[in-house]
């Protein structure tokens, strides 16, 4: 499995199928500082997209084939949490209701303005980076626990129950001194220094 | 009656021409009593009708009345006998017929006045004096049983609670026979019932009589032809002196009694009895030998349905098999086919109405969806046309936008770097320049769509252009209470147009024509259009109102689009319309010399 490191710069992707459009938004946020990679079609975009890679999606509503909903829809069923933000040609309102309720991110109007669209992208890549830092840690509180011993993880039950050393051993059946040496173990394969940590990142493995 | 079966039957012999070989069958028909008497007539009306169903053709009746019941003294009889003689003395009669037995001895004693080989008929004679008579094999009748018991059995059926019978009959001699007969027929009790035997009293003293007695009382009166004060009677008016008063149901045994109030009885008619001897003597002059010499009439019950009702007697204890006189009809029975017939009438005049305004109800609203209609294509060139502009509109011209937007954007941006990219600021002016060409055909080709696809001309009569589109208005214009002027110049104007923008063009012009004079009186709400060829071969089309007029300003922004001078316009009519007259090579131009009103200029050249 891949460590993501924070390094890695997030991309925008553009979907829309008119050309114009793909190239003067992208010239727009690359000249903002962004990555940009542009998809002419919903297809193209979901063959191409890495979901372990950052970044945010802009998708043109009216496009032809599958839609933008219909990105949302195979991203949302894929259980991949790309931030959408929406571009559209009219305003619908049951169409903005449905996206935002299918958890999209943003709802523009074309003709956009630049300042709001790098206000929604910005927004967007933060979520983002976010999301994924959560989910990081969540794996590394996973592997960590996993690469415990039977007996460390028991001693890490006790301990995020709120016991003292002496109450473990007598749970476990052994005595004070053999728990101390496997806490420490413990401890140290979690990475963590106090308890308090110790306990984030327990539940943090379980959510 | 008797006098028009008599006039009946000396027609016919008054018009055929008399041979020796076309005598006449001569009957005669002797009557004992005055032909007043009801029974007697009834008798007479029978012996016609049984005459005339199967007898000769040709017949002469004579009719006697011997009325030898109310003179029944023996000078008054050789008077009677002195006269027939001398009548019949040179007739040749085929048949005697004696009404009565009075009648009957008469003419047997008498057989030589008549002829000794003529047939004798004789009928209202009871079984009893039939009997009582040596009758010769050729004297043939009909004879009457006068049923007084079956005459009681049907009064018990009637009264089934009945205690007392009670029989009156008068002084007369013939009176007193009757008693006597009833006293063999009922004896002091009949089926259990007491009978009780009055006579020797007057009238008034029978009335009385009748009046004080139990409901439970059956009266029966055979006959009263004269009471004990020696006053005589027609039977009939004493029985119904006595039945007026009476406070129970009288029964008679003679058919010819009802009417006067009694309830019936057990009876041969006296017309049957007239009708079978009629019959009888039909046969007896084909010289049918094969008829016995005695028959008996027909009887049966007989009833006046009033005395039902009257005492409240069951109608249900009525022999079905009665003969039912006097009966009411109720409105309906009586008139059952009227009112059924008018009840039809009735129902169909409601049906037919709830349908017509059915049938008016959906024609208004037939004519009002029609009218809708008419106003939608009357605005065809808003609706649907606006409808498919803004769609389009909005998207089509979106894209390039955005595009645009985001490229000067850009290209701002780009400004404030250091060094300034000039390279890419290059490109971004081209492709800003290249999205505005593309917005441009955008409007074009909207433009195109707006016209409803290409322009294909072909070539047509403006006038009829002119007057089918005027019919498309007609109710818009109705209900504007606007009047059209149609002046055609020429019978027809040839020119080259497509029919459906033609049509707009002119219906566009006329509703603004109309929408202009909305505040003037109906009486000045008129609109000219007149179509004329110039000389220099154009093809004409104005459209004047007498509105408020168009200023010379406001002439020119009204072609351009979402310019109007109305609240609710949206102003792209007569932009279009231009369009139109543009892509059929012509005009559409406001008369700049006119000011009583506006007039709208509409030229395309001729086929």
């Amino acid at each position: 499995m891949s460590i993501v490191s924070a390094t890695t710069a997030p991309t925008v992707h553009l979907v829309d199928d008119d050309l114009q459009i793909l190239k003067s938004l992208k010239r727009l946020l690359g000249t903002a500082g962004h990555q940009v990679q542009e998809h002419r079609s919903a297809e193209e975009f979901l063959e191409s997209h890495d979901a372990s890679q950052p970044g945010c999606a802009i998708l043109d509503v009216g496009l032809p084939g599958m839609d933008g909903f219909g990105i949302q829809e195979a991203l949302g069923s894929a259980n991949t949490s790309v931030p959408i933000i929406f571009l559209t040609g009219c305003e619908n309102v049951p169409a903005i209701v449905r996206a935002m309720k299918a958890g999209a991110m943003d709802f523009l109007a074309k003709p956009v303005d630049a300042a709001v669209l790098l206000a929604a992208v910005s927004e967007a890549l933060r979520t983002d980076a976010e999301k994924r830092r959560t989910s990081d840690q969540k794996r590394i509180a996973a592997e960590r626990i996993a690469s415990l011993t039977p007996r460390e993880r028991e001693v890490l039950g006790g301990v995020v129950a709120g016991l003292l050393n002496k109450q473990i051993a007598a749970e476990l059946g052994t005595v004070e001194k053999t728990v101390k040496v496997h806490r420490g173990r413990m401890m140290e394969k979690m990475c963590v220094r106090t308890v308090a940590d110790l306990v984030r990142l327990s539940s943090l493995a379980e959510s | 009656m008797l006098l028009i079966v008599l006039l009946a039957v000396s027609i016919p012999m008054a018009v055929e021409a008399q041979g020796p070989g076309d005598e006449p069958t001569r009957v005669l028909v002797l009557y004992e009593n005055d032909p007043m008497l009801p029974a007697a007539m009834e008798v007479a009306e029978g012996i016609s009708a049984g005459l005339h169903e199967n007898g000769p053709a040709k017949l002469e009746v004579f009719s006697d009345y011997m009325d030898i019941i109310r003179f029944d003294d023996p000078a008054h009889l050789l008077l009677v006998t002195r006269y027939l003689e001398e009548k019949y003395r040179d007739v040749s009669l085929n048949v005697v017929m004696a009404a009565g037995p009075g009648a009957l001895k008469f003419v047997l004693t008498h057989r030589s006045l008549f002829g000794e080989k003529t047939p004798i008929v004789f009928g209202a004679v009871t079984d009893k004096t039939a009997a009582a008579m040596a009758l010769p094999l050729d004297v043939k009748g009909v004879i009457s049983h006068f049923d007084v018991r079956k005459t009681m059995d049907l009064a018990l059926k009637l009264q089934p609670d009945a205690t007392e019978i009670l029989v009156m009959t008068g002084s007369a001699e013939f009176d007193k026979g009757w008693q006597v007969s009833a006293r063999e027929a009922l004896a002091d009790s009949y089926a259990g019932i007491r009978v009780r035997y009055v006579s020797g009293l007057s009238i008034d003293g029978f009335k009385a009589e009748a009046a004080k007695l139990p409901s439970t009382t059956i009266i029966l009166i055979p006959t009263l032809f004269e009471d004990a004060d020696g006053r005589r009677f027609v039977p009939r008016e004493a029985i119904e002196m006595i039945a007026q008063s009476s406070s129970v149901p009288i029964y008679a045994v003679y058919s010819s009694h009802l009417g006067t109030g009694i309830i019936g009885g057990f009876v041969g008619t006296f017309h049957s009895i007239g009708t079978e001897m009629g019959e009888l003597a039909s046969r007896v002059l084909k010289g049918d030998l094969s008829t016995p010499q005695l028959s008996l009439v027909k009887d049966g019950p007989l009833i006046d349905w009033r005395q039902i009702i009257r005492w409240g007697i069951d109608p249900k204890r009525v022999p079905a098999d009665a003969e039912i006189r006097y009966r009411e009809l109720s409105a309906w029975e009586r008139y059952r086919d009227e009112v059924i017939a008018a009840t039809l009438v009735f129902f169909t005049l409601v049906s037919t109405i709830i349908i017509l305004t059915f049938q008016h109800r959906r024609r208004l609203r037939l004519e009002a969806e029609l009218k809708l209609e008419r106003l939608e294509l009357a605005y065809l060139s808003r609706s649907t046309q606006l409808g498919e502009l803004s769609g389009a509109m909005a998207h089509e011209l979106n894209q390039p936008l955005t595009s645009i937007l985001a490229n000067a954007e850009a290209g701002s941006l780009l400004l404030e770097g250091d060094p300034i990219d000039l390279l890419e600021l290059r490109e971004i002016m081209k492709d800003i320049i290249l999205d505005n060409k593309r917005a441009a055909t955008v409007i074009t080709q909207l433009r195109r769509l707006l016209l409803k696809g290409e322009t294909s001309l072909e070539r047509m009569d403006l006038n009829q252009a002119v007057t089918t589109t005027i019919a498309l208005a007609r109710s818009e214009l109705l209900a504007r209470r606007t009047e059209v002027d149609v002046i055609l110049d020429l019978p027809d104007v040839p020119v080259r147009a497509n029919l459906p923008q033609l049509q707009q063009v002119i219906l566009n012009l006329v509703l603004n024509a109309a929408d202009a004079m909305d505040h003037l009186h109906f009486s000045k709400r008129q609109i000219a259009i007149v179509t004329r060829r110039r000389q220099n071969g154009l093809c004409e089309l104005t459209v004047t109102d007498h509105g408020s007029g168009v200023s010379a300003q406001q002439r020119v922004e009204v072609f351009k689009p979402f310019v109007s001078t109305k609240k609710s316009g949206l102003g792209l009519g007569l932009a279009i319309c231009r369009s139109i007259a543009k892509a059929h090579g012509g005009t559409l131009e406001f008369d700049e010399n006119f000011d009583e009103g506006a007039r709208v200029i509409f030229t395309l050249p001729s086929a």
